[in-house]
């Protein structure tokens, strides 16, 4: 990697509180500015406790993340949230919140000392309702909404935050496939027009794969491998890591699995 | 029901958008509330004679209205106002609408603090309010830490049911304590259920303090207490500190409580009821939620105390009582449409 990196965990372990051993064991990964990192692997295997560590949500046993340099811990959480947007996997409003409260909340970390919105914090927020095709609905409370548009009315409250960077915890987890597809074409977008940076964790390979620049492989608690999805995605790593047999190949430049059926048991050991 | 509950959302989606209509009309109810609370009583006043008697100090009727009725009205009003922004507070703090100074054993923690000096130093009465700050705060501490899992978020079901063993702990010392010193306190039955007469004008500073300090507190925490509305991971990631926050806005909460129960006793529901009413028009986002509560607290108070002073009259009854007797089959409705 020649650009400096952005975001880098160096050799981060990490633990559950109770739990008796690491969800994540020495993990390197360092994104650099602009690209699209999806964070895949199976239920369990701690591509969630590694997205978390990279927001600053739960600090490491052992190594550290530097966010431009930074260890995220010496960092106070307002300032961290001008730079570094996240959004939880299930967030959670309250009933009767509208559209627009929500996203004006993207702006707490911007507002002075008595907490007053000012012309720049309006702008911030109709930018992102406008560019989350929601100005027609922000009077609307959410619960009032179908779930893609809800997903929707959450990215734009982050977007508000205006942040080089943005961490998202499966952010299609829940959605029917129609508004899978959207949002993966406005994340691609975010990402294009704004130089937005991200790091997403993703469950669906193909997705992933054509979304992101680089993959981070995660594989009971360790990063597999890290790379481009051409050459990560492997049959190889689908029978290693996902315990499944399966064919990759490559159409209109898209990456494809073809699921066969379980991998051999021994090997899912 | 659905229908309902889309005419519902209309309704208030359209009432969000003029905010200065929903206050002024809550205003004008607080307004009549006073005005009808300084009429009525032994001696029934036309608005004209009430006026007359503030104004005249000669006027026959101006000790009754002046010295009687009037620091009561403040009084009422202020206790109204502290423990409806309470209760809208510790709402927010527990994320659970069911939250309420009274039911979370806060107001009982203070009134422990108010019983303790009344009892053991009657000469140091001016300390009421402080010990029974003391009181209420270390009571929402307590629970907030008996809630408090290492690592993981309070939830608002543990918090509630902490809140209950709590209360039921401090109730029953309120009731020994009452019970072994039944010559030094001869109104505290009517201290337990609440009740605001025989109420002056020192006791109108004695709860006015409390609750202008706390009201400008909780102005102070406007935008954190919205961005509290979300999730502990959501509000992290804007940048709060969500447990520090949390401490801060149950700190100014155990002040407005403290600042009520010194003067009152244990009113309670009002808290429960009035910001769950609000709510309906201001919707959950603090900025109207907090002045709404604050002038519909006042004015439903007011007018609970009006009722429960003249309805039986000349027999006044404590106006906790009446709160209640409405409370209680508020918070079944709210139990009945949250949780069932």
């Amino acid at each position: 990697m020649t650009t400096p990196a952005c975001l880098e965990a160096e050799k981060v372990t990490l633990r559950h509180p109770g739990a008796d051993r690491d969800s994540v064991r020495d993990v390197s990964l360092a994104i650099a500015p602009g690209e699209i990192v999806a964070l895949v692997g199976p239920n369990g295997s701690g591509k969630s406790t590694l997205l978390s560590a990279l927001g600053g949500e739960v600090v490491p046993r052992e190594g550290r993340v530097r966010l431009e340099g930074d260890d995220l811990t010496r960092i106070p959480p307002r300032k961290l949230a001008l730079r570094m947007a996240r959004l939880p996997q299930e967030p959670v409003a309250p009933e009767g919140l509208s559209v627009e409260t929500l996203v004006q909340q993207g702006r707490y970390p911007h507002l002075g000392a008595f907490g007053v919105a000012r012309a720049d914090d309006d702008r911030a927020v109709r930018d992102a309702l406008r560019s989350m095709e929601l100005t027609d609905l922000r009077r609307r409370p959410l619960e009032t909404l179908s779930g893609g548009e809800r997903r929707r009315a959450w990215l734009a409250m982050v977007l508000a935050q205006q942040t080089e960077l943005l961490l998202l915890d499966e952010p299609t987890a829940a959605l029917d496939l129609r508004h899978q597809w959207e949002l993966l074409e406005i994340l691609a977008r975010i990402n294009r027009d704004h130089g937005v940076t991200l790091v997403v964790s993703l469950h669906d390979l193909e997705q992933a794969a054509s979304l992101a620049h680089r993959l981070g492989i995660m594989h009971r608690g360790r990063l597999y491998d890290a790379g481009a999805p051409g050459s990560c995605l492997s049959e190889e790593m689908l029978r290693d890591v996902f315990a499944v047999d399966a064919r990759v190949h490559k159409e209109d430049g898209h990456m494809r699995v073809d699921l066969r059926g379980p991998a051999d048991p021994i090997r899912e050991m | 029901m659905r229908r309902w509950a889309a005419a519902y959302r209309l309704r208030s989606a359209r009432a969000q958008e003029v905010p200065g209509f929903q206050l002024a009309v809550v205003s004008g109810l607080l307004g009549l509330a006073a005005l009808t609370a300084s009429m009525l009583g032994a001696l029934e006043l036309s608005p004209a004679a009430v006026v007359t008697a503030i104004a005249d100090s000669d006027d026959p009727m101006h000790t009754v209205v002046w010295d009687v009725r009037l620091p009561r009205v403040v009084c009422g009003a202020l206790v109204g106002c502290a423990l409806a922004v309470a209760g809208a507070l510790l709402q927010t703090v527990v994320r659970n609408p069911l939250a309420d100074p009274g039911l979370l054993g806060v107001t009982a923690g203070a009134g422990l603090g108010a019983l303790f000096v009344l009892i053991f130093v009657p000469q140091a009465a001016h300390w009421v309010p402080f010990v029974a700050f003391a009181g209420g705060a270390v009571t929402i501490v307590a629970l907030l830490l008996l809630a408090w899992r290492p690592g993981r978020a309070i939830g608002p079901l543990r918090i509630i049911l902490s809140g209950v063993a709590v209360q039921a702990m401090l109730f029953a010392v309120l009731a020994l304590l009452t019970f072994a010193y039944a010559d030094r306190a001869p109104a505290f039955a009517s201290f337990l259920v609440g009740s605001l007469n025989g109420l002056g004008w020192s006791d109108a500073l004695t709860v006015g303090v409390p609750t202008a300090v706390g009201l400008v507190l909780a102005l102070v925490y406007l935008r954190p207490l919205d961005v509290m509305l979300l999730d502990d991971a959501s509000a992290a990631g804007l940048g709060l500190g969500v447990r520090t926050a949390r401490i801060g806005v149950s700190g100014v909460a155990a002040l407005l409580a403290a600042g009520a129960v010194s003067v009152a006793g244990l009113v309670g529901f009002v808290g429960l009821v009035v910001p769950n009413a609000v709510r309906v028009w201001a919707g959950p986002g603090h900025g109207l939620l907090l002045p709404l509560s604050a002038v519909g607290g006042a004015a439903l108070v007011l007018l609970a105390d009006t009722a429960a002073r003249t309805a039986l009259r000349p027999l006044e009854l404590p106006v906790g009582a009446l709160l209640a007797l409405l409370g209680g089959p508020y918070f079944l409705s709210l139990l009945w449409r949250k949780v069932a």
